[in-house]
């Protein structure tokens, strides 16, 4: 699978590739939709087997072995709304990429992030999700960025609806991660409150008419006549990821207050402008994997160019959020258990835990053979 | 036992308090027997709660010494001593000798022996003593004043129990300890938890009074104003604790007078 990551130089390469100058980065999406119909598979909800995977990264060995190539995965889900005064936030997300990897990844020494960066509209839009696959390059990333659709409609009738992609998130994701229990990090980020309830009908506009059989074949029996509600759904996202949402404002007087009845005040943290989602999101994962601390926060974002005003705003916000919590679940693992790191190795693909280092057999000193050839 | 942090030794000295989330153990520093409260995570699942606290703890210090600057222009040589309400960080980090434990260091300022300082709720539980009516005065008065000096900044306290109330009966000095549950707000705090602060102040007194929480009856003189007006901030307060303090104040002046009134405890 290979060990490649995002590097300033493969973001560059990757907006070459994807991005003709002068043109919108979304026009291969819209491109697609005007050739099929529908959302290109790596960005529709229904393609690619509609779960979301997570893995880790292992490279067959001449040894039988599998080694780990980059560290543990943790998965990074982000949705962000595309409505109205939000239209432009694919273009942003695209632009901040190369922080919200850096950043986050600094906060997760070690670890192989892998992201999803999504977009979500409103039911009356064509199509209400686009939830990419996780991935780790910046040529993926770039390209599935590119094929999102945002149409920017929707605006101004009382709400949104990321209720789908929090369903995603919580019922057709599967993780590495969350086998071997940690959580992964999920973000929603608006300025509108979304509806309390799903709709069946529209589960299987966005996903697919086997949505529920996927939901089943991932663990979760959900009930099609009982759907759960919006904040049914958040509550079982929470039990595999550390889901904030990210307030981009308060379009309706009743943004705030919906969303802290899904989440909980302690979930909701203020995003003052949407081109410094990565520093928050990179604080948020500091904070819950114990690797900066609150003292720290305000330093580590004026160091990274938040404004001193904006730094302070979100040093506040994020004292609420439950500040260690991966980092005791970490310890609780590592009770019983060694979590992988690179270098380690497995001795199947689809084994839970690396093989104790004593088993992995030693080297007779040979150098490996390459083309078949062993020279003497 | 002795504590090094960097290059500052503490004498770490008899435990004074414990909780579910952590230990208070009193000690002092090596070079100048200052005294200060070192407050220890019981386990690493609650050092989330410590660093809360100890962030909430800096930004209420520099706000009050922004506010003592401001103030000092308008009244020379006067203070507000808002930073008497709550305890001064003098330091916040992860014990490794501690198993990863968060500490904090805490000191309280103007207040020289710490042993003097005592949980409201020990008066009634323990030493079987209600305060008098002109004694909670200036505890009420003291915690309305805190209220509304971090309401303003965003910052509810969200655990104004009588447990979480320290006070010098001596000195008239109140110190609310435990910020490891409060909740910041971008603006500020919301009016149901600003209700609910005043709400928990007034209740922490009406029972140091000797009053009863479940019936709001203050048996030893049932229809006294003072303790009426104390049950009706525990009820009907509209969140607004500037305003309660200075209504508060106007009440007490007129019932008590003016200036320094001793203590005075009494048998329950």
């Amino acid at each position: 699978m290979g060990d490649r990551t995002v590097t300033k130089s493969s973001y560059d390469s990757a907006i070459n590739k994807h991005i003709s100058s002068g043109q919108p980065s979304t026009t291969r999406g819209f491109e697609e939709v005007r050739n099929t119909g529908k959302l290109h598979p790596l960005v529709d909800p229904s393609g690619y087997d509609v779960i979301r995977r997570s893995l880790i990264r292992l490279d067959p060995q001449p040894n039988g072995l599998f080694l780990v190539t980059v560290g543990p995965p943790i998965e990074h889900e982000t949705r962000l709304d595309t409505t109205g005064s939000m239209g432009r936030n694919v273009e942003v997300a695209i632009k901040v990429l190369p922080h919200t990897y850096d950043l986050s990844s600094k906060m997760l020494p070690g670890s192989d992030l892998q992201l999803a960066i999504g977009i979500f509209g409103d039911c009356q839009d064509s199509f209400v999700l686009c939830r990419p696959q996780f991935e780790m390059t910046s040529d993926k990333l770039v390209e599935q960025l590119t094929l999102m659709v945002p149409e920017g409609l929707g605006g101004g009738n009382g709400g949104e609806d990321p209720q789908y992609g929090l369903f995603g998130a919580a019922y057709l994701t599967s993780s590495y991660n969350n086998r071997i229990g940690l959580k992964g990090y999920d973000f929603t980020i608006s300025d509108e409150p979304a509806r309390e309830r799903l709709d069946e009908r529209q589960l299987k506009r966005v996903f697919g008419d086997e949505v529920f059989r996927k939901t089943t074949e991932n663990g979760f029996e959900i009930n099609h006549r009982d759907l759960p509600s919006t904040k049914e759904v958040v509550k079982d996202l929470l039990k595999r990821s550390h889901a904030f949402f990210l307030e981009a404002g308060q379009a309706y007087s009743n943004t705030h207050s919906f969303w802290v009845n899904m989440f909980g005040e302690e979930r909701i943290v203020v995003l003052p402008e949407i081109d410094i989602l990565p520093h928050v999101q990179a604080v948020i994962i500091g904070l819950t994997e114990g690797t900066i601390s609150t003292s720290e926060v305000i330093d580590f974002l004026i160091e990274n160019g938040i404004g001193k005003e904006n730094a302070r705003i979100i040093a506040r916000s994020v004292s609420n959020i439950p500040i260690g919590a991966q980092a005791e679940l970490r310890r609780k693992v590592e009770q019983e258990h060694r979590i992988p790191k690179k270098g380690d190795y497995f001795r199947a693909k689809t084994d839970l835990w690396p093989i104790d280092l004593s088993e992995v057999p030693q080297s007779d000193g040979t150098q490996p053979t390459q083309g078949g050839i062993n020279w003497l | 036992m002795i504590l090094s942090i960097r290059t500052t030794q503490y004498s770490v000295l008899q435990k004074v308090a414990e909780a579910v989330g952590y230990r208070v153990y009193l000690c002092k520093g090596i070079d100048n027997d200052q005294q200060f409260l070192l407050q220890i995570a019981t386990e690493t699942a609650y050092n989330g709660g410590l660093d809360r606290a100890a962030f909430i703890l800096k930004e209420l210090k520099q706000t009050s010494d922004s506010c003592e600057e401001e103030y000092a222009k308008l009244h020379p040589g006067e203070k507000v001593n808002y930073d008497q309400l709550f305890p001064t960080l003098i330091d916040s980090f992860i014990s490794d000798e501690q198993g990863q434990r968060r500490i904090n260091i805490l000191a309280l300022k103007d207040v020289a022996t710490i042993q003097k300082m005592v949980p409201l709720s020990t008066l009634k539980d323990r030493d079987q003593l209600r305060i008098s009516l002109e004694t909670s005065g200036w505890i009420m008065g003291r915690l309305l004043k805190l209220l509304s000096f971090t309401h303003p900044q965003g910052i509810s306290v969200r655990q104004l129990d009588s447990n979480n109330i320290l006070i010098d009966l001596e000195r008239h000095h109140v110190v609310v300890f435990n910020w490891s549950q409060s909740q910041t707000y971008i603006q500020e705090v919301v009016l149901e938890q600003r209700r609910q602060d005043i709400i928990d102040a007034a209740k922490a007194v009406f029972l140091a009074i000797g009053g009863d929480i479940n019936t709001g009856v203050y048996q030893y003189d049932p229809d006294h104003e003072y303790s009426k007006f104390i049950w009706n901030l525990a009820w009907h307060n509209d969140g607004d604790a500037r305003k309660a303090h200075a209504q508060y104040y106007e009440l007490v002046h007129r019932l008590f007078g003016h200036g320094y009134i001793p203590s005075k405890t009494i048998p329950l």
